[in-house]
């Protein structure tokens, strides 16, 4: 994603200060307690997409680490996925699991899964396609394996979802709280993030910090040198006593291999948890809308995975099955969740603007969003009937992308709406807004007296910012209508279609059957 | 060179044919149909023609449009056609004042259970529950609609009809997509692209075969930026701008070369420190003055037997940046009032005589594959009936020669910026081969 | 994925045509890919070391995949193109020009070469011919012509041909052992192995020109991925892929190479990793993900000022204007020309809706 004009004159002035600046006059990630975050944390050998080792745990102890000396071997690779799982599913309240028990409408505290980077996003990826329908092995640990294979898709398909509060990738986390005077590729690395937020002193001295930090990998795969030098001659041994059925020679060099992959866990881990301590000493607040988002992050989660894992059908958000960790096949679903991503794209966007007056700077910037003041206001209503109508001024030099018709609402006061019914430009080369005010005009039930009525002269004079309002209801019903599939066009908008893209093989397919029968 | 006349009859067949095969598969309750529609062929023209009569027909007929303004003109077009139509409008927008023989309905309970016509956005469309579907519905810009929004459309009626122009700006997607770029139904790609993937050869597929906004020459030019054939309904060389004044300078040469061809490039030099980014002062001058050239040429615009004045509102100015836009209003003055500026998205659907652009890539030394897209372009470069001016920086031939696009798209998808990239190349390629291109050494130089 | 022999390795054109189409306006890029001075050793040579190893287990990964594709012939990829539709259900039998060291049957390229060519003129002279393969592995092509380039050897690790058409056509597959994550699989792994398919597709049109057999067969602009599956042991094909860009990118990309080649100073192999170190410098973000000199030559970018420190939208939006005169211009120096004027008030506005609020 292209950096906007904002971002990039923010990283101009990190450079120019030579340090990270904080993005946001408020924070736009919640500090849980220790207790409700969960790091997780992996390392993979060169070329494949199985762990080889796991490191998991709370911030502030000592992680626990499971290994496999030959990660080609599949079989010990399950076994060492299977004893992750008990702990992941019962973090994620796995209806199974949960301290809370298996029912749906229980209200659950928060909670969030922190990794290092994207590349251990995409581990959860590898791990639903290698387990969300695997039937390999013994049948209890077959169903275990399942279980953790949904929880890993939930959570990664969860991670691509606009304001989603659970799924933590920790450089996204600061990348968006602070703005850093480097490279965009070169910001997937945590340590050199920490490094430029932690180095004291000048430019140059935060910049070699962050260089230094940078030869050390974080992703999930390991530093070739280190691979060649020390993990290649372990895996040999061990390969060659294992040839020979030789066993100390093998716990042997299971133990050299261990040994170098609990260190590159470890150091992953460490950084992840002094992530969760930076934004933990951060002095911003919490911008005061992102409990709403964690509300709705929740939500998701009792739909989408707490409901499927118990099998539950939704009235509104569909059958319960398994999706494929790869895509929707069935067009409801698709389409389903494509709203549901628009609809929290639009909570996201236009709920946190009201408590940051950086991101109404960055909306005006962008031309979605005015900053002016009142110059008059009038009641166009007759009787008792009101109709306020505002005459706002703004800056004519910026970029506008709003028209005639747009709906906005005021920023502070979200539940009151107006309507743009012209815009002129004054001989000053300013923006002239004439507006009606088409919702909350007197007020909110609950006034105190501070909410003037909106066709009060008092107003006058007054700054405003408007912004859009959030219209996410609407993407959230859309969702829920594009289930239903008794329609006279269903042949063609509904239908699973015959063509290529339906072939997936089964282990990595939704059984589509199952969904169209459950719907009908 | 065509036999004047002959061809343009072989087109009206070919127009009569897609109408009438059309109407009858309407009439004939058959179950879908897709038109693909170059810019200016009339494929609203033929919306609201097989529209009328299915319902003649005593058919239950909706339209969907993309826009609310849309809407209203298919509206508008009706009533003065004499065809009686339902506005189906957004609860609160009830007020509005509506043409003759148009009512406006904002609750899906009150449409009629008879025959009628109703015609409302694809948005309104979709968020209601209809108990009483329609029997067909026609689709406006259907290639402007992602697959989501349509399937919310399988409630209003069986039998479908899409109208669009696959050329034209793709849906806005704003989030991330991957998880549907291999779904078999795509819920963020437009919608008859899905349709005919799978229903090429079950559906009617048509096109129009001519557009009779372009002049001749355009038509050859955008054509690349199709996938289907069409021609311009307009024979070569009758669509004219001819001056009573002779204007010096690059603004002469400007008029001269629209005498030989419907389109001109004009460049200004890149300047030593790099072009400027977005808001190109001397651009958006020499643009004003360009149209102010044209206008002090005091030229008559001709179309086949029409001959008129060119007037400022008759000319139309498009950049992609709203700075940009702002920047050539600066340089208007009493002269030039009338002249519209506005982005390429506001375009759609618009014309005027002549147009004057400001290449999407003027500026642009590092294109990343948004630049590259040629949706923008398309649009820009198909609002005109008579003239075409095209102004940029010098750098873009080079610019494009250099840049090595990325196909960066995922899996099984198409080179869109390859594409895009390559589309660019042979449009400006044409300009340089035609001699149609003025160097101009500066604002100064255009007036 | 290793093509042969070390030596070999190095004569294979298409991995110094990609370094050089990832950032054609670096000099030194351009000296290092025309004269096949490989960065890493220019990098080791100026700090000592180079950064860009590869890991020594994909590198087997890689192998082990690939022949694994193509044992017992071909059956494993045979199977996958003919249920993913490349191949029609007749198609059976591999002409395999790989090196014996990767399992195949040349001994190095120039026999690969030879038989690749010979194996085209076979087929169009007896179209019919019982046995004929439809799966070729390694096959090698040259890039005809290229009087300033050392030497334009191509090696397409699967090419399909579709006999059952008329003319038969040649359909151009890549081999990558990274994961198949569907709409998730890395975006700019799939335009290294895209661009590299388009360079195949442009050197067999040139090869089938060379041959006088053009007419004789169809060079398809949809191409194929072989991928691998996360958590498979299977090959995950994907079809349908755009090459008709590519193809036309690399041939213009030939054009520029050649070109920029001209422009250099004594013949073709008379470089050394001192004339690299010379050469003038274009840094951008994307050196980071690809060259060994990546670190050295942002310390010289920063030095110079370049936006391209921060990143290529920084300096998109700077565009000539350097680091610290952007900073000038927002302390209130006055623009020395229109590019200056347009960037101070782009910053200027979005500086005063941050001081506004």
């Amino acid at each position: 994603m292209a950096l906007t004009a904002d971002q990039v004159v923010r990283r101009l002035r990190a450079f120019e200060q030579g340090k990270p600046l904080p993005s946001g006059e408020t924070l736009r990630v919640q500090r849980l307690p220790d207790e409700q975050i969960l790091i997780l944390v992996f390392v993979r050998m060169g070329g494949e997409s199985a762990p080889w080792g796991i490191a998991y745990g709370r911030p502030g102890r000592k992680p626990d680490i499971l290994t496999t000396p030959e990660p080609r071997t599949r079989d010990a690779v399950a076994e060492m996925v299977a004893q992750l799982a008990p702990t992941l599913l019962t973090h994620l309240n796995h209806p199974k699991y949960s301290h809370w028990g298996p029912d749906p409408d229980t209200k659950l505290p928060p909670f969030q899964v922190w990794l290092p980077n994207r590349s251990h996003l995409e581990m959860l990826h590898h791990l639903a396609y290698a387990y969300t329908f695997t039937k390999f092995g013994e049948r209890s640990r077959h169903v275990r394996l399942n279980q953790l294979g949904h929880a890993c898709g939930w959570l990664f398909r969860e991670a691509q979802r606009p304001g989603q509060t659970i799924t933590m990738a920790a450089t996204d986390v600061l990348t968006e709280a602070y703005t850093f005077p480097a490279e965009t590729t070169r910001q997937g690395h945590l340590g050199f993030l920490l490094a430029w937020l932690q180095t004291r002193g000048s430019r140059e001295a935060r910049m070699a910090a962050a260089a230094a930090a940078e030869e050390q990998s974080i992703a999930t795969t390991i530093d070739p040198t280190e691979e060649r030098d020390e993990l290649v001659p372990g895996l040999e041994t061990y390969n060659t006593a294992r040839a020979a059925k030789n066993m100390p020679g093998m716990e042997k060099a299971a133990r050299m291999i261990r040994r170098v992959l609990v260190e590159e866990l470890g150091r992953r881990f460490d950084l992840t948890e002094r992530a969760i301590a930076v934004l933990h000493a951060d002095k911003r607040r919490e911008n005061r809308y992102l409990d709403d988002l964690m509300e709705a992050s929740l939500d998701e989660h009792r739909r989408q995975f707490r409901r499927i894992e118990r099998q539950v059908d939704d009235a509104e958000d569909g059958p319960a099955f398994r999706p494929s960790p790869e895509t929707d096949r069935h067009p409801s679903a698709a389409a389903s969740r494509y709203y549901v991503s628009e609809a929290s794209e639009e909570l996201r966007d236009h709920l946190l603007v009201h408590d940051d007056r950086e991101l109404q700077a960055e909306l005006v910037a962008a031309g979605e969003a005015i900053a002016g003041r009142i110059v008059e206001v009038r009641d166009e209503g007759e009787g008792r009937k009101t109709i306020p109508v505002w005459v706002v001024e703004s800056n004519g030099a910026l970029p506008l992308r709003l028209r005639e018709d747009s709906a906005l609402c005021v920023v502070g006061l979200p539940g009151r709406e107006l309507r743009i019914r012209n815009i002129e430009r004054t001989p000053d080369l300013r923006y002239r807004f004439e507006l009606q005010v088409t919702k909350l005009l007197h007020g909110p039930h609950d006034n105190d007296g501070s909410v003037l009525p909106a066709a009060s002269p008092r107003l006058k004079r007054r700054t405003v910012v408007l912004v859009k309002p959030s219209m996410h209801q609407i993407g959230r019903r859309r969702s829920f209508l594009v289930w239903k599939r008794d329609v006279p066009g269903a042949w063609l908008t509904h239908r699973v279609p015959k063509v290529p893209e339906v072939d997936l093989p089964k282990e990595i397919g939704e059984d589509l059957t199952a969904i169209t029968v459950r719907r009908a | 060179m065509r036999p004047r006349g002959t061809f343009r009859r072989q087109i009206d067949v070919k127009v009569a044919t897609v109408t009438d095969r059309l109407i009858r598969h309407v009439v004939d309750e058959e179950r879908l149909a897709v038109v693909q529609a170059p810019p200016g062929s009339g494929k609203t023209h033929l919306l609201l023609r097989a529209a009328k009569e299915a319902y003649r027909a005593r058919q239950r007929v909706s339209v969907a449009t993309q826009t609310r303004s849309q809407a209203d003109d298919i509206c508008r077009r009706f009533s003065e056609a004499g065809v009686p139509a339902i506005r189906f409008v957004a609860h609160g927008d009830t007020g509005a004042e509506q043409p003759p023989g148009i009512d406006a309905i904002a609750r899906h309970q009150d449409l009629p259970h008879g025959p009628c016509i109703a015609v409302g956005t694809t948005a309104k469309w979709g968020l209601i529950e209809l108990a009483d579907p329609f029997d067909v519905l026609f689709v406006e810009e259907a290639w402007q609609m992602a697959w989501a929004d349509f399937m919310l459309l399988g409630q209003v009626a069986g039998r479908f009809v899409l109208i669009g122009d696959p050329g034209q700006i793709a849906p806005v997607v704003s989030i991330d997509a991957s998880r549907w770029e291999t779904a078999p139904r795509a819920p963020h790609r437009p919608a008859p692209e899905l349709v005919l993937s799978e229903h090429r050869k079950s559906a009617l597929d048509l096109s129009l075969p001519a557009t009779r906004r372009l002049p001749a020459c355009t038509a050859g030019l955008i054509r690349p930026f199709y996938d289907f054939p069409f021609d311009a309904w307009a024979e070569p060389g009758e669509r004219l701008l001819v001056p009573l004044r002779r204007v010096a300078g690059v603004r002469g040469a400007v008029i001269e070369r629209l005498g030989r061809s419907s389109v001109v490039g004009v460049t200004l030099p890149t300047p030593e420190g790099g072009p400027p980014l977005e808001c190109d002062s001397e651009v958006a001058a020499t643009a004003v003055g360009i149209a102010r050239g044209i206008l002090e040429s005091q030229p008559d615009w001709v179309m086949g037997q029409a001959r008129r004045r060119l007037r400022p509102p008759d000319i139309g100015l498009c950049a992609t940046h709203h700075v940009m836009n702002a920047e050539m209003a600066l340089h208007l003055d009493r002269r030039l009032d009338g002249i519209n500026i506005d982005t390429p998205e506001r375009w759609q659907g618009l014309q005027r005589k002549v147009m004057i652009i400001v290449h999407p890539l003027s500026g642009v030394v590092q294109p990343s594959a948004f630049d590259l897209e040629t949706g923008r372009l398309c649009v820009m470069a198909s609002r005109h009936e008579i003239a075409l001016v095209v102004v940029t920086r010098n750098h873009l031939p080079e610019t494009l020669d250099s840049h090595m696009p990325a196909a960066e798209q995922a899996v099984g998808r198409p080179d869109v910026s390859g594409r895009g990239h390559h589309q660019n190349t042979v449009f400006w390629g044409a300009l340089v081969e035609r001699d149609q291109v003025v160097e101009a050494r500066g604002p100064e130089s255009v007036g | 994925m290793p093509k042969s022999t070390r030596d070999d390795s190095h004569r294979d054109t298409r991995r110094r045509f990609e370094q050089w189409a990832r950032n054609p306006q670096c000099q030194a890029n351009v000296i290092s890919a025309v004269h096949n001075i490989p960065m890493a050793r220019v990098a080791e040579q100026e700090t000592g070391r180079s950064t860009m190893g590869q890991s020594p287990f994909a590198i087997a990964r890689g192998q082990a995949f690939e022949k694994s594709l193509f044992r017992n012939g071909g059956r494993l990829l045979l199977e996958a193109l003919k249920r993913s539709r490349v191949l029609p259900d007749e198609a059976a039998g591999l002409a395999d020009f790989r090196m014996r060291m990767h399992g195949g049957t040349c001994r190095n390229l120039d026999e690969a070469l030879a038989g690749t060519a010979d194996l085209l003129r076979r087929l169009a002279a007896k179209p019919g011919r019982p046995g004929r393969p439809w799966l070729v592995a390694g096959a090698t092509v040259r890039i005809p012509g290229n009087t300033m380039l050392p030497e334009a050897l191509l090696v397409i690790d699967a090419l399909g041909i579709r006999h059952d058409e008329s003319p038969p056509t040649l359909i151009v597959g890549e081999i990558k052992t990274y994961p198949d994550r569907g709409g998730y699989t890395d975006r700019q792994e799939l335009a290294t192995a895209r661009a590299q398919a388009g360079v195949y597709v442009h050197g067999l049109d040139l090869v089938l020109a060379e041959l006088d057999l053009t007419d004789e067969y169809r060079v398809a602009r949809q191409g194929f991925l072989v991928l691998t599956r996360p958590g498979f042991n299977r090959p995950s094909i994907r079809v349908g892929e755009d090459l008709r860009y590519q193809a036309e990118r690399a041939k213009r990309g030939f054009v520029l190479l050649e070109r920029a080649a001209a422009s250099m100073p004594g013949p073709s192999g008379t470089a050394t990793p001192d004339s690299v170190i010379a050469a003038p410098i274009s840094y951008s973000e994307a050196c980071v993900s690809f060259c060994d000199r990546a670190d050295t030559c942002r310390a010289k970018a920063l030095e110079a000022g370049c936006g391209s420190v921060l990143g290529d939208d920084v300096a998109r939006f700077l565009g000539a204007t350097t680091l610290q005169r952007a900073l000038d211009l927002l302390a209130g120096s006055t623009p020395a020309n229109a590019a200056e004027q347009d960037l101070k008030r782009r910053m200027q506005d979005i500086e005063g809706l941050r001081s506004w609020r």
